[in-house]
């Protein structure tokens, strides 16, 4: 064998074994269960390992993009400034992320734990929360203000200078207690699992194991996946432009995957007869790839909502919370404040106070 | 005389360089080089502001980069390139021989007749898949990581595809080798076999697809094929009563095809009589 060839061999060959060690090590940095517990959001060392659903929402990268800058171009204008003035939180910029879990609860509720990161005015949040009747008291030597809001106890506390938890007092308490170590969420294996299923680049996602009691007890009414035997589910989803969701859905057995799939091929046709109208929804439909894993017992459903679509649900969205919040004509008029009397029509104060009460 | 083995490896020595720098490893270079640069230009579009989807109202991304990956694995090299190159190289392997009227040296040496076509099949492998398999690995790296895809969750197909290239490399290296030992104008039979014939039977239902290496590459990559594509659909229809075959029925087809073509070809090479034309 020539030098020459000799070196064309061990190029290819390096470039070979270049790329398979490389993808070999993004695989067991991101495939393995715990590793995706280490490169997963750092506040899963203040959740309870005892969740049975977690969400995560990269807020700096949503409120960032062009689509959220095109959403909001499309919000009313004064919606966004009385929130910032009230709490001092700019959502587009002064939240960097968010997860939310849910711990079954004794009483079959379900227990809600928030934690916000970002740069928050502590002093402001602190004040706002005692003057809606809040109470300070000192928990493991952080400051836990807790009130009652309607029958349950909330509370919230900064377990790090930048990190807020908010959500039942008893999962705030767990938290704190969680920041001097303890078994927290990545000891769950059966979310992590879940978990390392995820496409590492979502920009939001959801997963839950429904397969225990009081798992759905969060879900509205009506809306029971065990009916359909889905044991456990995945969502998430990716900004770039459009939005391209996925969503896994996983049975206890082959054949309820089979149902399962065969159930929204089912839905899918339907929808698509009636859609024909809608050519926004229609490109959903167009665009929905429905799998199922035989071996895995897993339902795929991906799909791509292009900004198009959005822009028209969002439009949609916005029309239906306008129509919820218009004055019913049957009812009495509201009583006269500084702009009922507004000739041009001007009503955005009383539309602001309308909905800080509801 | 030396032993088969050893003779062989000598062959496989000799065969190489040759192989490497020949004209044919242009054309080889050309369709291992294709996917490369398409999947390139797909990354820098994809990365552009042009392509970005700031502003394109159609559907953006209805593939995802895994998907791309499988549907180039599928398209560019277990449809073409690896059958391409098994037909170029592995008719060669003899009928070059044969028309430069070199044989009759090969066969004047005191080694087995058999072990020159072992060695040149050796050579055909080395050297088609230092040209492919890198290739692939480009095509994945500039790919999968598109729009929302992960590297390291594609990391076990990428080694399934390698390893699926590398085995239909072989067999249809030794298809084609018996091929070209065997007939008077292998490369004609040859286009004719995986141009003609692969692509009409494994749509064909019926038995007939069993007598394809398509079928049984097509049974290993459930991951590569596409799901909506009009073909598909229309396989899905006339196949309606038949399965795919499961994965070890295809992997022990393609052992059997590559053991009893490569043994026919060698047996082939030992006892027929090569008349060179002047």
């Amino acid at each position: 064998m020539t030098t020459r060839t000799c070196c064309v061999c061990l190029g290819a060959g390096g470039i070979l074994a270049a790329g398979l060690a490389g993808g070999l090590a993004a695989y067991l940095q991101g495939g393995l269960p715990a590793a995706a517990a280490e490169r997963r959001p750092d506040h899963f060392r203040y959740i309870p390992a005892d969740a049975h659903f977690v969400a995560f929402a990269d807020v700096r990268a949503v409120m960032t993009s062009d689509l959220s800058s095109r959403m909001r171009d499309r919000l009313p204008v004064d919606d966004e400034p009385d929130f910032e003035s009230r709490t001092g939180i700019r959502v587009a910029s002064d939240i960097d992320e968010v997860v939310v879990s849910l711990v079954p609860a004794p009483s079959d509720a379900a227990n809600l734990l928030l934690m916000l990161s970002g740069r928050f005015d502590r002093e402001r949040l602190e004040s706002l929360a005692i003057e809606h009747g809040g109470a300070v008291s000192e928990y493991r030597d952080h400051a836990l203000i807790a009130t009652n809001v309607g029958d349950s106890r909330l509370a919230l506390a900064f377990v790090e200078p930048e990190v807020l938890a908010v959500g039942s007092e008893a999962l705030v308490h767990d938290a704190l207690d969680l920041v001097d170590g303890g078994d927290n969420l990545t000891a769950n294996t059966r979310l992590m699992t879940l978990l390392a299923r995820v496409d590492p680049g979502s920009d939001a996602w959801a997963i839950g194991a429904l397969d225990h009691p009081g798992a759905t007890a969060w879900m509205p009414q009506g809306l029971d996946p065990r009916a359909l035997r889905v044991s456990a589910f995945t969502v998430a989803g990716r900004v770039n432009g459009g939005i391209r969701l996925a969503l896994e859905a996983e049975t206890p057995d082959e054949a309820a995957s089979q149902n399962l799939r065969d159930i929204l091929q089912g839905f899918i046709a339907l929808a698509r007869m009636q859609a024909g109208a809608q050519p926004e929804v229609a490109g959903i439909l167009d665009s929905m790839q429905l799998r199922a894993t035989p071996g895995e017992q897993v339902v795929h459903l991906s799909m791509t909502l292009p900004p198009a679509t959005l822009e028209w649900l969002w439009d949609r969205a916005l029309e239906g919370a306008g129509a919820a919040g218009s004055v019913d004509p049957e009812l009495p008029p509201p009583p006269a404040g500084p702009a009922a009397g507004d000739p041009g029509g001007n009503d955005a104060p009383a539309r602001r106070q309308d909905r800080q009460d509801r | 005389m030396l032993s088969f083995g050893r003779a062989a490896v000598r062959v496989f020595d000799l065969s190489l360089g040759e192989m490497l720098w020949s004209r044919r490893t242009v054309f080889m270079a050309v369709v291992a080089g294709g996917p490369m640069v398409i999947a390139v230009a797909l990354r820098i579009a994809a990365t552009s502001a042009a392509v970005r989807l700031t502003g394109s109202p159609g559907p953006s991304f209805a593939l995802g980069g895994p998907d791309i990956f499988g549907l180039m694995i599928w398209a560019f090299y277990l449809r073409f390139t690896v059958p391409v190159l098994g037909v170029f190289y592995g008719t060669s392997l003899i009928a070059d021989e044969v028309e430069d009227g070199t044989l009759t040296y090969l066969f004047s040496r005191p080694i087995p007749r058999g072990a020159i076509l072992v060695g040149k099949y050796l050579a055909y492998l080395v050297c088609t898949s230092v040209v492919v398999l890198p290739s692939v690995v480009v095509v994945y790296f500039s790919v999968v990581p598109l729009f929302g895809g992960s590297v390291g969750a594609g990391f076990p197909s990428l080694v399934v595809d390698l390893g699926l290239i590398g085995v239909g490399l072989a067999v249809y290296g030794a298809a084609f080798a018996f091929v070209g030992a065997r007939l008077r104008r292998p490369l004609l039979s040859g286009l004719l076999f995986i141009f003609g014939w692969e692509p009409v039977v494994v749509l064909v239902p019926g038995y007939m697809k069993n007598l394809s290496v398509a079928y049984y590459l097509q049974g290993l990559v459930p991951h590569a094929a596409p799901q909506d594509e009009p073909m598909t659909l229309l396989r899905s229809a006339l196949q309606t009563f038949d399965a795919a075959p499961a994965a070890w029925v295809c992997l022990l087809a393609l052992a059997v095809i590559w053991a009893v073509t490569l043994g026919a070809a060698v047996l082939t090479v030992e006892r027929r009589e090569y008349v060179l034309e002047r």
